[in-house]
């Protein structure tokens, strides 16, 4: 009764515990100096403030500092990283499901912004926000909040199944094809079947298994033992045939020595076979 | 005559699972403190420092820390697992701390798998999350390693000792009484 108890809680506490999806968003680069470090920060702000406001409960945006601790340091945290592959690993190293950065580059008088997300896991770029028609950072500011939660929000929260758009299919075109009067169209239905079966245990395990052969060779081994000895045995029998004892008795001990020989020779080779697979099973 | 050859060559045969493999320290342990790494909990959010490690083993009183790497797949890690789990008491009286570090798989896909591994071999010993092997790379092992993989510390989290493979005759008194 308390194991079934126990289980019960166990599995309850399995249900209720949620592994959190974490995303970290690295600080923003501005390429050729287009914008200073201060700003920049402003930037980064802003971005997290955005996606603070798409993301589920089930999402965790790291805080700058937490970040900076899984990067161990300031420094690892500030280093120039404008390669995806670079940005990815930064999300290796600090341990999240996501990471997001945003750089910013200057387009004739406007500023460009660009900001993208990816699967740390699989490195993919998930997403990916790109704009030029800020004039300065309060302009791209208003970009940042305005278009993030548009561009990224798909990412993270799925819509619900009452909204997502009914496919509408093509009516089909039957006019080309003349189907006879007498033909009983048969009405199917798809099933669809899992067949992806669990994989079951085995009963027993390897080690087990391997000890088991190993003693069942060891038996065979020691069974050809006596076997030998019998055959030895028949054999001394043959060679102490008196002298004039029939051809046809010496052929039948004859036969019972080889015999015996065959017995004995099946044992030890099922024996050594046995023996050798256990090992490689115990190992 | 033929058993005794014959139970010379079986125990010849067993006699290499008798001691855990030793492993030389790379030159990122070879310091008076470990180098700097973090493990996730099982909420993927919460983490375990290298400092929480010192802090924890001096509350407890601790003389060793040992932190032990596995993988779901490794059979071998809940052999160890199982010893580990008998000898609990045993553990905390030497003043033994043991961190099982999961390594490699990811928490959202091996999380409960994980969980339940522990929970059924190892019982009541804390385990953690590093899916990227993050700590190892800090921790200098760079190529491929075989797991189980634990890592032998003293209370100021200085290494003393690396073993690989399954757990030997000596596991786990080579915790103690070792280096």
């Amino acid at each position: 009764m308390r194991k079934i108890f126990l289980s019960f809680l166990f599995f309850c506490s399995l249900t209720f515990a949620t592994v959190e999806q974490t995303i970290a968003v690295l600080p923003s680069e501005s390429i050729q100096g287009a914008l200073d470090d201060e700003r920049l920060d402003l930037l980064t702000d802003k971005i997290r403030e955005a996606m603070l406001g798409i993301l589920s409960s089930n999402d965790f945006l790291l805080t700058q500092d937490a970040v900076i601790r899984r990067l161990g340091g300031i420094d690892n945290y500030v280093k120039e990283c404008i390669e995806s592959s670079c940005i990815v690993d930064l999300g290796r190293k600090a341990n999240v499901d996501y990471v997001m950065q945003g750089q910013v580059s200057r387009l004739d008088d406007n500023l460009r912004i660009k900001v993208e997300l990816y699967r740390v896991s699989s490195g993919a770029l998930l997403g990916t926000l790109n704009d030029f028609s800020a004039k300065d950072i309060y302009e791209l500011l208003s970009v940042v909040k305005e278009k993030i939660p548009s561009t990224f929000a798909k990412i993270f929260v799925p819509p619900p199944i009452e909204e997502v758009e009914k496919i509408v299919l093509p009516e089909p075109v039957l006019d080309s094809i003349k189907v006879p009067q007498d033909v009983q169209i048969e009405e199917r239905s798809f099933v669809f079947e899992n067949n992806f079966e669990e994989k079951k245990k085995p009963l027993i395990s390897n080690t087990t298994l391997g000890l088991l052969m190993g003693g069942l060779g060891w038996l065979f081994i020691n069974y050809g033992f006596e076997k030998n000895k019998e055959m030895k045995d028949k054999h001394d029998y043959y060679r102490s045939l008196p002298y004039g004892t029939s051809a046809s008795r010496y052929d039948e001990a004859w036969e019972d020595v080889k015999k015996k020989e065959t017995q004995r020779n099946i044992l030890y080779v099922l024996g050594i076979s046995s023996f050798a697979f256990g090992i490689y099973l115990w190992f | 005559m033929r058993i005794v050859f014959f139970t010379a060559m079986f125990l010849l045969t067993f006699s290499f699972a008798e001691q855990f493999e030793r492993l030389a320290l790379p030159k990122e342990l070879q310091g008076n403190i470990i180098p700097n790494f973090f493990v996730l909990a099982g909420n993927n959010k919460d983490e375990l420092y290298r400092d929480d490690l010192k802090i924890n083993a001096k509350k407890a009183g601790a003389k060793r820390v040992v932190l032990s790497f596995f993988a779901t797949y490794c059979v071998s890690c809940r052999e160890g697992f199982t010893v580990l789990k008998k000898n609990a008491s045993e553990l905390e009286k030497q003043g033994v701390q043991v961190y099982l570090i999961n390594v490699g798989e990811d928490i959202h896909v091996y999380g409960n798998k994980v969980s339940e591994m522990v929970k059924k071999h190892a019982g009541n010993f804390p385990f953690y999350f590093d899916p990227y092997g993050n700590s190892l790379d800090n921790f200098g092992f760079k190529e491929e390693i075989v797991l189980p993989l634990t890592l032998v510390l003293d209370s100021d989290l200085r290494a003393l000792g690396i073993l690989v493979g399954s757990a030997g005759k000596d596991f786990p008194q080579v915790l103690w009484e070792e280096f």
